[in-house]
């Protein structure tokens, strides 16, 4: 028995072991601040449409916007179509602004011709 | 000479196509857990037995089942990991998670190996293995948080 728990002591802790992983990580998900809702009203002057989510840069009247979109398949499946986001477009963004990477957004949803995308 | 490698492999058709997929890349984001979880869970099974556990099952019954379901779930990992990895190469080859799910990798491929060799330490081969299987399925999820 004395064994057994022993056994079970050393599986757990070796179980335990990767999550040692997250001390390396300089950013997280967490990284976003969650508690202020930013709204960026500009125009879009570039866009990647890529897995494993789209990105967009976003002129706005503090400067230029880095924006993580969401997966294609989710933007296509919720009627956002690459087209809507071409650069040249203006775009309202709103979502939450990175603690430490200046003007970096987790978009959670865009405005666009008038029409809302949500995006998470 | 990898971080090029890297580049170029981000630069490849089969990067763009993954990349600029609707359902492709979710597709092989699915086959790769469903993978791993098959990999994972066999092994992991073993290496509970060879530790300690479960002594009433003999280890020649269960080794080459648990041995043979991991090889053949190791193919789908490997086969959607590569588009996985190739559309973003360039970051995942500079993200410090990312390489420590390949040490980890290397790690456990390398303590199978010597296991099957017939060393004479079965319960410490199947303690390292299920810490870097661990740390290859933490380590895998994180790696696109970070």
């Amino acid at each position: 028995m004395a064994m057994n728990i022993s056994r079970r002591l050393f599986a757990g802790s070796v179980l335990s072991l990767p999550f040692a992983a997250p001390a390396l990580a300089h950013h997280g998900w967490s990284g976003f601040d969650s508690t202020r809702l930013v709204r960026l009203d500009g125009r879009i002057v570039a866009m990647t449409f890529d897995n494993p989510h789209g990105m967009l840069r976003l002129a706005a009247a503090d400067g230029e916007w880095s924006v993580e979109l969401s997966p294609p398949s989710r933007m296509r499946t919720r009627g956002l179509e690459p087209s809507a986001i071409a650069p040249g477009t203006p775009a309202v963004l709103e979502g939450y602004a990175h603690r430490e990477t200046t003007r970096l957004l987790r978009a959670e949803r865009i405005i666009v011709a008038g029409r809302t995308t949500e995006l998470r | 000479m990898i971080v090029e490698a890297a580049a170029a492999l981000h630069a490849s058709e089969l990067a763009q196509f993954a990349r600029g997929s609707t359902w492709f890349y979710p597709a092989m984001a699915s086959i790769h857990v469903l993978g791993a979880a098959l990999l994972i869970g066999a092994i992991a099974l073993l290496d509970l037995r060879l530790i300690g556990f479960a002594q009433g099952v003999a280890v020649a019954s269960l080794q080459p089942l648990a041995v043979r379901v991991a090889l053949i779930a190791a193919v789908f990992c490997v086969a959607s990991g590569v588009p996985l990895f190739a559309a973003g190469a360039i970051s995942l080859i500079a993200n410090p998670v990312f390489l420590l799910k390949l040490a980890a990798l290397a790690l456990a491929a390398a303590n199978a190996v010597l296991h099957h060799r017939g060393d004479r330490s079965p319960a410490l081969h199947g303690a390292i293995s299920l810490a870097c299987w661990a740390t290859v399925a933490v380590a895998g999820k994180l790696a696109v948080f970070v």
